[in-house]
Parts: C-alpha cells; sequence; structure tokens
C-alpha cells in the first residue's frame, strides 16, 4: 500500500512570537506595581541572550518531538550536531504514513506541534525567569504530545469497491 | 451385447474451481481489523492503530504469508477432492509472492451438489480471513486472539461436515466375500 507523505511545515517567526506575546502577557498579569524588573525579566524579547535561549529551547523540543514520531519519520542522515538553529529557517518535518491515516487530523497535528514547542520554550524560559509558572507549561506540552500521538494514529475505514456478480 | 462398464473415477467426475481474491480477503481482513481497533478497550492509540494498519506496509507481507497457509489448509481440508498425485507438483520453494487469486481445484463426483460448492466457496473465504485474524490477534491485541480461533474451529467443522454430509449413501453387499 503506498504510503502517505505529510509535511508539515512550522514557521519560527509564528513560534517566536507566540512565545514572545505569552511570555509578555504573562508578565503584565503578574505585575504588582512594585516587581517592575521582575516583570520585565519575565517577558522575553528580541535581545540576543533572549532570542538564543528561545530557540535553543525551540530546537531541543523539535528533536524531542521528532523523536516522539520516529516510527513515522524516515531519515538517511549520518551525521548530526549542537548548532543553534536559525531563528529565520522555519523548522519542518515530513511524516510518512500509512495508506489509511485519516487526513483530517493534518492541522490536529500542526496545532498541537505548534503548542508543543510554544510551551516547551516558555517552560524552560520561566524556569529561569519566573519558577511559579514553568510547571504548568511543561505539564501543557506533555498534554501536548499526548494530543500529537492521539491524533496521528487516528484512522479510516477501509473502502472497498463494489463488484456486481451473479448470484448461483 | 456386453455394456461397457463405466468407470466411477472417470466417467463420473467433474471438475470444478474455487477461486478467492486477494482483494477481497484483504478487504474483509482490514475492515474487521478495524473495527476490531475501534472497540478494543486500548491504553494508548498507538496500540490501536497497531490493530488497524493490518494491511500496510510490511505488516501486509505477514498477512501474505499467513494466507498463503490458510489457502493450502484449506486444499487440505478437502483433501478427497482436491488431492494431487506427486507428479503435478513441479517445485515448492517459500518466495513470498502476492497471489492475486487463489484458486483450489477439485474433482467432486457428478452427484455434487452445486449448493455446496457455493456454501464451500463462502466457508472457505471466512477461514481464510479468519486465519489471518487470529494470527494479527495474536500479535497486536492478544486478548482477542481467542476470538478469531473460536470461530476458525467453528467454520472448520462446518466445511468438514459439509464434505461429510454430501457423500454418496452406502450400499452394502450382501457378503463381504
Amino acid at each position: 500500500m503506498a504510503k502517505k507523505t505529510i509535511t508539515i511545515t512550522l514557521y519560527m517567526s509564528e513560534l517566536i512570537y507566540d512565545v514572545q506575546n505569552k511570555t509578555y502577557l504573562t508578565g503584565r498579569s503578574r505585575s504588582t506595581g512594585n516587581n517592575h524588573e521582575e516583570v520585565a525579566h519575565m517577558q522575553a524579547n528580541d535581545d540576543d541572550e533572549n532570542a538564543n535561549q528561545i530557540a535553543r529551547s525551540i530546537g531541543n523540543a523539535f528533536a524531542n518531538m521528532k523523536t516522539q514520531l520516529s516510527e513515522f519519520i524516515q531519515s538517511a542522515g549520518t551525521t548530526a550536531n549542537n548548532q543553534l538553529i536559525s531563528q529565520t529557517t522555519n523548522l519542518s518535518v515530513e511524516l510518512v504514513m500509512p495508506s489509511n491515516f485519516n487526513q483530517a487530523v493534518n492541522d490536529t497535528v500542526s496545532t498541537a506541534m505548534h503548542q508543543y514547542l510554544v510551551n516547551c520554550a516558555i517552560g524552560d524560559w520561566f524556569t529561569i525567569t519566573n519558577k511559579n509558572d514553568a510547571g504548568d507549561y511543561v505539564t501543557l506540552a506533555a498534554a501536548n504530545i499526548e494530543e500529537i500521538r492521539n491524533a496521528i494514529n487516528k484512522r479510516v475505514r477501509p473502502t472497498r469497491t463494489p463488484t456486481v456478480t451473479n448470484l448461483p | 451385447m456386453i455394456e461397457k462398464k463405466r468407470n466411477p473415477l472417470i466417467d463420473f467426475v467433474k471438475d470444478v474451481n474455487l477461486s478467492f481474491k486477494r482483494e477481497q480477503l484483504l478487504y474483509d481482513i482490514k475492515n474487521y481489523a478495524f473495527v476490531e481497533g475501534d472497540v478494543m478497550q486500548a491504553k494508548t492509540e498507538h496500540d490501536r492503530h497497531q490493530v488497524i494498519d493490518v494491511g500496510e506496509d510490511g505488516n501486509i507481507d505477514r498477512v501474505t504469508r499467513v494466507l498463503d497457509l490458510s489457502f493450502v489448509e484449506c486444499v487440505d481440508l478437502l483433501y478427497p477432492y482436491s488431492k494431487k498425485t506427486f507428479e503435478d507438483m513441479q517445485e515448492s520453494n517459500d518466495i513470498l509472492e502476492e497471489i492475486e487469486t487463489y484458486t483450489i481445484e477439485m474433482k467432486v463426483p457428478d452427484w455434487f451438489s452445486k449448493t455446496t460448492v457455493v456454501l464451500l466457496e463462502k466457508l472457505i473465504h471466512e477461514y481464510m480471513v479468519y486465519r489471518v485474524l487470529a494470527d494479527w490477534m495474536s500479535i497486536t491485541n492478544p486478548a482477542s486472539k481467542a476470538n478469531w480461533e473460536e470461530k476458525i474451529e467453528d467454520v472448520s467443522e462446518k466445511i468438514r461436515g459439509c464434505m461429510n454430509a454430501r457423500c454418496r449413501r452406502l450400499r452394502r453387499t450382501q457378503t463381504p466375500f
């Protein structure tokens, strides 16, 4: 049976924006009027040290996600390295799915992947800047990976072409 | 005038072929596996998809092996009508091939009923499907294996019964000598 190749592209700009936006909103919500410095630290921005940390977290999460989905990923690569991923290169993953894979869940998979990477990155970021909220994002990320697994294992019912024959 | 006696081994025999299309067998196998996977109590979706993916790449090779095996089991079940002399068998090997149509060639007595042939064809189709599912469940969902094996036993019994029921009445001679 022919396999189905599903290509999922995750735009770095969307991932980084989501991380920055969520950390900004969290910082704003945690503001008491007296903790200006803490709030500022929570809010990730484009400064090199912030951006590099976020990129590192996204790269780690992406690698972990591929491990979780290794059953459906084919790669002939023979080398790997720890170079920081580029903040301008989009992340792409090709899932080689069985022919009965239910493609209705493509959007669910891409959305859950986005959420997983963002939640992992924020979990890492808050481990440094806002420990009280870090655990929530780690929990969310775990739920996201489960959601990806559930979606990716959805199958469609087989169909047949009716054959008309004369009854004996 | 001496009437030539008819030879029951030649004159009363008809050729009957039972054909089973792989495509039809596979559809049933995949369909039942889908339902089985859908209703099973699975810990994870991964367990479920392993049951459902019976017809997918890699898995299909196991299915082919078991289909081949179930086919020869059926030929053997029908031994009185399907037997072949050793000379007919040119070569046998274990190369995996996808046979598009499985055909059982039978030589049946001319009084053999067509309804029995139709019944046999239906039963053998079921047998082959159940045989594959029992094997597949033994790997992916062991809790369900016994259910399919029970079906195999049931359908095998029907095939045997069907053959016996159609045997001609025996007439005993007045004397054994």
